[in-house]
């Protein structure tokens, strides 16, 4: 190796001596219960909600001809499942974050309701800063199971100047939480 | 293109097992970002951009979906990718690791040297443009990079079907360029 080489490994082996690794979330048996289904699927922004029971697996990212297929199990591994889709050619950023606002003025292009209660899970509307006739944003479809939540995205439709965002609301301690997805132009 | 006792999972916690990893893959990363930009300064940011893309994303490697070498090709697709969309927005880029920083003169004429090297690479690189997203990304690691459909496909995440036959039909649309090239089955 030359001296460059030599001199970035030297870094990089400091790198992964120091660098801390992302938190190991418990494990739950409990299963995934569906209160709503998503709305404004075609709109710049599509959002969508769940209520749940605790997380069982994780994700899984396949292709299905000329979709990819995102399977999200549990909210877990939220930078794997990043890695997993730009590996598919999609730049996403993925929140797992259980103190996210659910307040209106914190979304970026839609607004979100909460139910009252994890029973009722959550109701989401569509966006509100763009017009959703615009139709300008890709296609997302969705669909739920008991046991997981399922985004197809068709690949070609997927621009490379915007970022696929995919936003957890609540808290799965409180059995209540809900899923924002959303198209938002790279900066 | 295949080194499948590297035990990748390992190499964002350990050390050793980083350099291992860095040690089989180094020339691999280079050609690749070689065969892509021209400027030798950047060529050394984004080598190491990629290989702290492979720490950061190393828990994400499953050994029944390819080798690591082909992991590793499409974590550096995606961090060349970035850094293009970042220049077309005219950002400056914040590294971690300032891969020039580490360039001593010698360094720097060996870069040189390889990017020379890859000058017809690049043009092919460059002649894919017309083609779709999907399909210039098959092209590029089978024409560009070399590999076979087989590995380009688990890349890439298809079937090594689909990929012959996404193939078959890139190679007719650009006929020109890529008759000299021989495709591996």
């Amino acid at each position: 190796m030359n001296t460059f080489e030599q001199s970035l490994l030297t870094e990089l082996r400091e790198h992964v001596a120091t660098r801390t690794p992302g938190p190991v979330r418990p494990t739950r048996s409990r299963r995934w219960r569906w209160a709503a289904l998503p709305a404004a699927a075609a709109a710049a922004a599509t959002a969508v909600a769940v209520a749940m029971w605790g997380p069982s697996a994780a994700y899984a990212v396949d292709e299905s001809g000329d979709d990819v297929v995102v399977t999200v199990y549990r909210l877990d591994d939220a930078e794997g499942l990043e890695q997993a889709l730009r590996d598919h050619g999609v730049a996403a950023e993925v929140d797992y974050d259980p103190d996210v606002s659910a307040d209106p003025a914190d979304s970026d292009g839609g607004t979100l309701d909460t139910g009252t209660g994890p029973e009722k899970g959550t109701e989401v509307h569509g966006p509100t800063g763009d017009d959703p006739g615009t139709g300008s944003a890709p296609k997302i479809e969705t669909s739920l199971s008991e046991d997981a939540f399922t985004l197809r995205l068709d690949r070609d439709a997927i621009p490379e100047d915007q970022i696929l965002h995919l936003t957890t609301m609540g808290s799965v301690e409180d059995g209540l939480s809900g899923l924002r997805i959303m198209w938002v132009p790279a900066s | 293109m295949s080194t499948p006792e590297t035990d990748v999972g390992r190499i964002g916690e350990d050390p050793d097992a980083f350099e291992t990893f860095y040690r089989e893959h180094l020339d691999l990363v280079q050609r690749f970002v070689a065969r892509r930009v021209t400027d030798p300064h950047l060529a050394a940011d984004l080598t190491a951009e990629v290989f702290l893309a492979a720490i950061d994303a190393a828990a994400s490697y499953r050994a029944d979906r390819g080798t690591p070498a082909a992991w590793l090709t499409g974590v550096a697709r995606n961090v060349v990718a970035a850094e293009f969309r970042r220049q077309k927005k005219d950002k400056d880029a914040v590294r971690r690791i300032a891969g020039r920083r580490l360039l001593d003169p010698d360094s720097l004429a060996a870069i040189e040297s390889r990017i020379d090297s890859a000058r017809e690479s690049r043009r092919l690189y460059d002649a894919l443009a017309s083609l779709p997203r999907r399909d210039r990304a098959l092209m590029e690691l089978v024409a560009v990079d070399g590999l076979s459909v087989t590995e380009a496909a688990a890349v890439l995440g298809v079937k090594p079907g689909t990929a012959r036959v996404r193939l078959h039909r890139s190679r007719a649309r650009v006929q020109s360029h890529l008759t000299p090239l021989e495709v591996q089955p």
